[in-house]
């Protein structure tokens, strides 16, 4: 402190390993919600799903990249999952859209592209935020929506490292 | 409080010996309001006078005339709860009359002040002299508070707070920040260390929170209030980064910390240091700091300015 | 706040436009507060304005303006903070009150703005105040803010960094001051490079190229702090080796990103002084070998090479310190670096090579080893790497070329050239098109240069160097350019004039050496070299004879002479072109001929006799027969060499093969000419005179007339007689006595009656032409008067 009420204290840093200073951030996820198609025909047959695909660094996460194909129902089976049996407080997913599905409407409804793409957009913000989640990270739930082909709805719930 | 008003009195006045010259301080005497008062500190003499002006050929019968030193603690959300933990009472007259303005001089000797005054969202601690007119309907009082000031002093504790905290395998870090009590214009120098990032960090901050509580076991009452919020990280550091902290505390609003106060209430600080993610996730870690007041050290006129800089840029 | 800024180019306009006037209408309240001395409102005004910068919605390009548009009013604060200390009014605390400032953009901002202030006011505050504000910044850590905080302190600081090595007035703390200033900026430095490079993770992967442009947008920011270092004076060799480039090349060797490497390496090498360069090329060499797999350090290398060599250019007199072995520490370095740099392309690995010859020939003109040692590198890794052959077309096969084409145009001698031992084995690789190319290259410098090539040594090396042009290659494209290949044959012919020795025994093997060479060249290509080999050969001939006296051995040498060059003319021969080796014969008939020497007449005797058998051999066009048959004759003519045993039947011989002409103009015209030869005739017995065998003249020049009457077109046969009329004129004046008036007279009367009767036209006014001539010179005789060939009798 020099006499003149000039305060430049600091606690000084330790210099940073090179190594460190340029590696790569330990932090990279990145999930995209593309390419949605229709399948089947008719009344409560026909639905959309979405590729996922997600690269990351994460050690937590056991691949670096996948890709599985999900329906909108999968993204709320796994909301309600996390919400069962988190603490964490899950985001909204994109809505229901119950308007959409009634009779007589002059559009495709649930399966106009507007529509998908609206709901493509909204599930990609859900599923981002979602595994970027330290805590949501620890649920077996979230692994299996993100990297295993087939969702095993009657799998057992548990952690996957503890907290 | 007088209903029937002052009647052969003009005005009661108290004055402290030596208030021109005492240091004074503003001082909250509402949530909106505050006034310039002198400071004491423990074991000083309170002396002064107390001039009891009449109107111009009144003549004043009275009951006798006192002055009392009070500390008080209120607590505001039970207005019945009302403790003075000091009272100290000077006779100043008799009972009898009073034919003109008269002068009476007071001194409470070596007062013991052991509480500093305190104005805080649910308690205050107040010292007042209040000097009482006894007369044959209503008292006439007249009250005057000043402000008590409570010095300490620590050795220079060079001791510092560092620790290592986080979330296992998504974000290690280490804060310290260089003692564990700071002096009301002290600065918090620090730094925070990462150990590992695997959270996409946006922003760090450094609060202040002043934890004022009060009430006694199952009726402790808290109430947090943020007194500084001090941003100091912008964007996501990676591991090994270093991020320096220096917080000046003289512009803040800030008490000595208090505990168990006539065990009536505490008020303690916490810096709680704040990570922000670009899902404005938050991960915080608070550490109690002590605050105390130093004896007074001349310091230029500094005190101003930085007390205008803390309302101008402060969070 | 994520990292999300907006694409769309007019959202972008309007998101800059408000916070200009943000920054605009802040700026205006901070200057009138200011103005009214109210600096506690100012300074909240200024970091209201500053707060713009924390936006994270503007593309690097728009942050820069708004950047622009905040140091402008930054600057004003600045001065008004200065001048408030110079005025003496104590704004104490300053540099503790603006830390209050919540937001840490803004605060340090402001304390950069007022530690400036403060250091330009007490300068012994300077070096605690620099470095809390270098070490304060890492608070920012995202990559484009912190950059910009940290451009702004660099620029702030530009005038308040000590400079100088030793100051008078604190001589004690004088290197210390330089070394914080150093320090200072190499922290700064460090710093900045990790942000920059941390740009790149910024955002979606998605989008990487364009932030690759949006870092190269940047990069600027981050050279500053090596333009800053370059500024301080006070560092010298010494200080900038152990301390600059060492600190600058740990940050720029750990960070691994090609894209700062690449720039930063060329950023050292373009803002420090060569001097220091030429100091400090081991380390910096080192730094390339290094760099990241993507780096091409090609690039960087050479760029360091053309500034030394610039210098060395340029400083003629002091020139490259004799003790820094430049070339030595590059071809070492360069070595290692391509050692070390497994992944680099063969073709970039030659492009160095050229640049290390390039610098070799400008700082070392005159050490050809330097040259031939990096050639010879060269080759041997293109052994390591099984390079044998490179693909026409392909870059190494240009960069191949360009190395080699550097000795050639650099020494502008091609005889250093040759002197290159790995310049042939390194060609060698190239593809036919490159090899060509340089083949030609190197003849053109030979000519333009005027180079001659006096050993066979020598011509050997350089002929197989040039042998694209030379013979057919196993590589040889099937389309040749028939053009492109005529201009490369007469390039070769012209060239061969370059191949002499002052030393004729000398010249001789190069002529055989170059023959051999030659001969391999198909029919295609003799046709333009081998004439030219002869000829040269003859010209040896004539100066053997020319050195008779000094040489006894010189007779010998031109029989040997004349054996070769028979032997390559029958070469030629053997491109089914039968006029040129006729020629040839001829040509060196009538050389041997005049020349002397102890076997002239049989070789004389052979050549002619070689011409006579390709005549009537391999001649079959009738224009071509006449033209060989007169050169035949005039040749017979005018060797001067054979004893009538000899001459006798070359004679019958000329006379036989005019008689035989097809065409019975041609046949008139040959006959005629057969004259000449026994009226010029000379054999040796004749003691130097001519034969003047009157008879056998006229004999001829009578057939000469039968055959023309027996023409068919009367113009033809006209033509003929006015010739052979020119004929008998010759010989009359030349004291053929034989020829008697009255044949002048008949003939001329038989002119005069066929001109009556051939029909006008432009074919019989020109024989018409001719003829009144004929006339003329006669009348010119007879009137001249002057006795012994006045054509007395000659009926006009």
């Amino acid at each position: 402190m020099s006499g003149d009420n000039l305060n430049t204290r600091r606690l000084d840093a330790p210099r940073q390993e090179l190594a460190d200073a340029y590696s790569l951030p330990a932090n990279f996820l990145e999930i995209e919600v593309t390419n949605p198609e229709t399948h089947g025909v008719g009344w409560r047959q026909r639905y959309t799903d979405y590729e996922i695909k997600m690269k990351t660094n994460l050690p937590v996460f056991k691949m670096k990249e996948s890709l599985v194909r999900r329906r909108y129902s999968d993204f709320e089976w796994l909301m309600n999952e996390l919400e069962r049996d988190s603490k964490i407080v899950v985001p909204a997913l994109p809505g229901k859209a119950l308007k959409m599905q009634l009779p007589f409407r002059n559009d495709e409804g649930l399966f106009s592209e507007s529509f998908i793409e609206e709901r493509r957009k909204g599930l990609e913000v859900f599923i981002n935020k979602v595994a970027g989640h330290p805590l949501a990270q620890n649920e077996k739930c979230l692994h299996m929506f993100l990297q295993e082909s087939t969702l095993d709805k009657n799998y057992a719930p548990g952690k996957i490292r503890s907290t | 409080m007088n209903f029937f008003g002052y009647g052969a009195i003009e005005s009661v006045e108290i004055l402290l010996d030596g208030s021109d010259k005492r240091k004074k301080v503003r001082h909250k005497v509402s949530d909106s309001k505050s006034s310039e008062m002198c400071i004491y500190y423990d074991g000083e003499t309170v002396s002064g006078a107390v001039s009891v002006n009449l109107k111009s050929g009144a003549k004043l019968d009275h009951k006798g005339i006192k002055v009392e030193l009070i500390g008080q603690i209120e607590i505001l959300y039970d207005r019945t709860n009302v403790h003075d933990f000091t009272t100290l009472t000077k006779q100043l007259a008799s009972p009898g009359s009073l034919m003109q303005s008269k002068v009476f001089s007071f001194e409470f000797p070596h007062v013991e002040k052991p509480y500093e005054s305190y104005f805080g969202s649910n308690v205050r601690l107040r010292y007042f002299l209040k000097v009482t007119v006894g007369r044959r309907l209503t008292d006439l009082t007249e009250e005057l508070e000043f402000v008590v000031h409570t010095l300490s002093t620590y050795p220079e504790n060079h001791s510092s707070i560092k620790m290592e905290v986080g979330i296992e395998d998504c974000l290690h870090i280490e804060f310290e920040y260089n003692k564990q009590k700071y002096h009301l214009k002290d600065a918090i120098i620090g730094k925070i260390y990462f150990l590992l990032v695997r959270v996409k960090i946006k922003h760090m901050e450094v609060h202040i929170i002043k934890r004022e509580s009060t009430g006694n076991g199952p009726n402790m009452y808290h109430e947090d209030d943020t007194i500084a919020k001090f941003e100091i990280m912008d964007g996501a550091p990676v591991k090994g980064e270093s991020i320096p902290i220096r917080l000046f505390l003289a512009g803040y609003e800030l008490t000595p910390s208090m505990r168990d106060v006539n065990k009536k209430f505490s008020v303690r600080y916490f810096l709680n240091l704040v990570l922000i993610d670009e899902e404005d996730r938050r991960y915080f870690k608070q550490q109690e700091i002590i605050l105390w007041r130093k004896g007074d050290v001349p310091r230029r006129s500094a005190a101003k300015g930085i007390e205008e800089s803390t309302q101008r840029f402060g969070a | 706040m994520a990292e999300k800024n907006v694409e769309n180019t007019e959202e972008q306009e309007r998101l800059l436009d408000e916070a200009l006037q943000v920054v605009k209408m802040e700026s205006f309240h901070m200057k009138r507060e200011l103005d009214k001395n109210k600096l506690m409102d100012g300074l909240k005004h200024a970091s209201d304005l500053l707060k713009e910068l924390r936006t994270s919605a503007l593309t690097p390009k728009n942050y820069y303006e708004l950047y622009m548009a905040v140091c402008d009013e930054l600057r004003h604060l600045q001065s008004h903070l200065s001048d408030e200390f110079q005025k003496g009014r104590v704004v104490s605390d300053l540099y503790e009150l603006v830390q209050y400032a919540g937001n840490i953009i803004p605060r340090l901002y402001l304390l950069v703005t007022v530690g400036v202030v403060y250091i330009k006011n007490k300068p012994e505050a300077r070096e605690a105040i620099l470095k809390d504000l270098v070490e304060m910044c890492r608070g920012v850590q995202h990559p484009l803010r912190g950059l910009f905080l940290r451009n702004y302190l660099l620029q702030c600081t530009k005038n308040v960094l000590p400079d100088h090595a030793i100051d008078e007035s604190e001589k004690q703390e004088g290197p210390p001051a330089l070394q914080h200033s150093i320090d200072f900026i190499l922290l700064n430095f460090a710093e900045m490079n990790k942000l920059w490079v941390r740009m790149q993770h910024l955002g979606h992967s998605r989008e990487r190229e364009k932030r690759e442009r949006e870092r190269q947008e940047l990069r600027i920011l981050v050279g500053t702090n090596l333009v800053r270092l370059s500024q301080l004076e006070g560092v010298d060799v010494n200080s900038y080796r152990k301390i600059v480039l060492n600190g600058v090349l740990e940050q720029v060797v750990n960070c691994k990103d090609a894209i700062a490497q690449e720039y930063l390496m060329e950023c050292i090498i373009q803002v420090f002084p060569d001097e220091f360069h030429l100091q400090t090329l081991r380390s910096f060499l080192k730094a390339c070998a290094d760099m990241h797999p993507r780096v091409n350090v090609k690039n960087t290398i050479i760029a360091l090479i053309d500034r030394l060599a610039q210098f060395a250019a340029r400083e003629e007199d002091s020139g490259i310190p004799s003790e820094i072995m430049l070339f030595d520490i590059f071809s070492e370095q360069i070595a290692n670096i391509i050692d070390t740099r497994s992944g680099m392309l063969l073709e970039d690995v030659v492009s160095l090579q050229t640049a290390l010859v390039k610098l070799a020939f400008k700082c070392y003109p005159n050490r050809v080893d330097y040259v031939d040692r990096v050639l010879e590198a060269t080759m041997d890794l293109f052994g390591k790497r099984n390079m044998d052959s490179v693909p026409n077309g392909s870059a190494l096969s240009s960069e191949l070329y360009n190395l080699l084409e550097v000795p050639i145009k650099s020494y502008n001698n091609i005889l250093t050239v040759l002197q290159l031992q790995c310049f042939a084995p390194l060609y060698e690789h190239l593809d036919y098109e490159s090899r060509k190319r340089i083949g030609v290259q190197m003849l053109v410098n030979a000519l333009e240069h005027h180079t001659l090539l006096p050993s066979a040594e020598q011509v050997n090396s350089l002929l197989m160097l040039v042998s694209p042009l030379i013979q057919d290659q196993a590589d040889q494209p099937t389309d040749i350019d028939m053009d492109d290949f005529s201009e490369e044959q007469g390039l070769i012919g012209q060239f061969i004039h370059q191949l002499y020795s002052e030393e004729p025994d000398q010249q001789y093997q190069i002529l055989n050496k170059a023959r051999t060479h030659f001969e391999k060249g198909g029919n295609k290509r003799m046709i333009f070299t081998l004439p030219a080999i002869v000829f040269s050969a003859y010209k040896l001939a004539v100066r053997y004879k020319e050195l008779s006296d000094e040489d006894e051995r010189w007779e010998k040498k031109c029989n040997r002479i004349f054996e070769m060059c028979r032997a390559v003319i029958n070469t030629l021969c053997q491109a089914e072109i039968a006029e040129l080796p006729l020629r040839l014969f001829i040509q060196g008939a009538l050389c041997a001929s005049e020349l002397q020497f102890e076997n002239h007449e049989s070789v004389a005797y052979e050549f002619i006799s070689q011409a006579f058998s390709l005549y009537e051999e391999d001649i079959t066009d009738s224009r071509a027969q006449l033209a060989a048959v007169m050169l035949l004759i005039s040749a017979v003519e005018r060797c001067r060499c054979f004893s009538e045993d000899s001459h006798a039947p070359l004679r019958t011989q000329c006379a036989h093969a005019a008689s035989r002409l097809l065409k019975k103009p041609d046949q008139s015209r040959a006959v005629a000419h057969v004259a000449h030869l026994f009226w010029s005739g000379q054999i040796t017995e004749g003691d130097g005179e001519p034969m003047h065998d009157m008879r056998r003249v006229l004999e001829c020049l009578k057939k000469a007339i039968r055959i023309a009457s027996q023409c068919m077109e009367s113009a033809v046969q006209l033509q003929l007689y006015v010739e052979i009329l020119n004929k008998y004129m010759y010989f009359y004046e030349h004291g053929c006595t034989g020829v008697t008036m009255e044949l002048l007279n008949q003939l001329i009367k038989k002119i005069r009656e066929e001109l009556q009767d051939i029909e006008g036209n432009e074919e019989s006014s020109m024989i018409k032409v001719h003829f009144e001539n004929a006339l003329e010179h006669i009348r010119n005789h007879q009137q001249s008067g002057d006795g012994q060939y006045s054509y007395e009798g000659i009926t006009l």
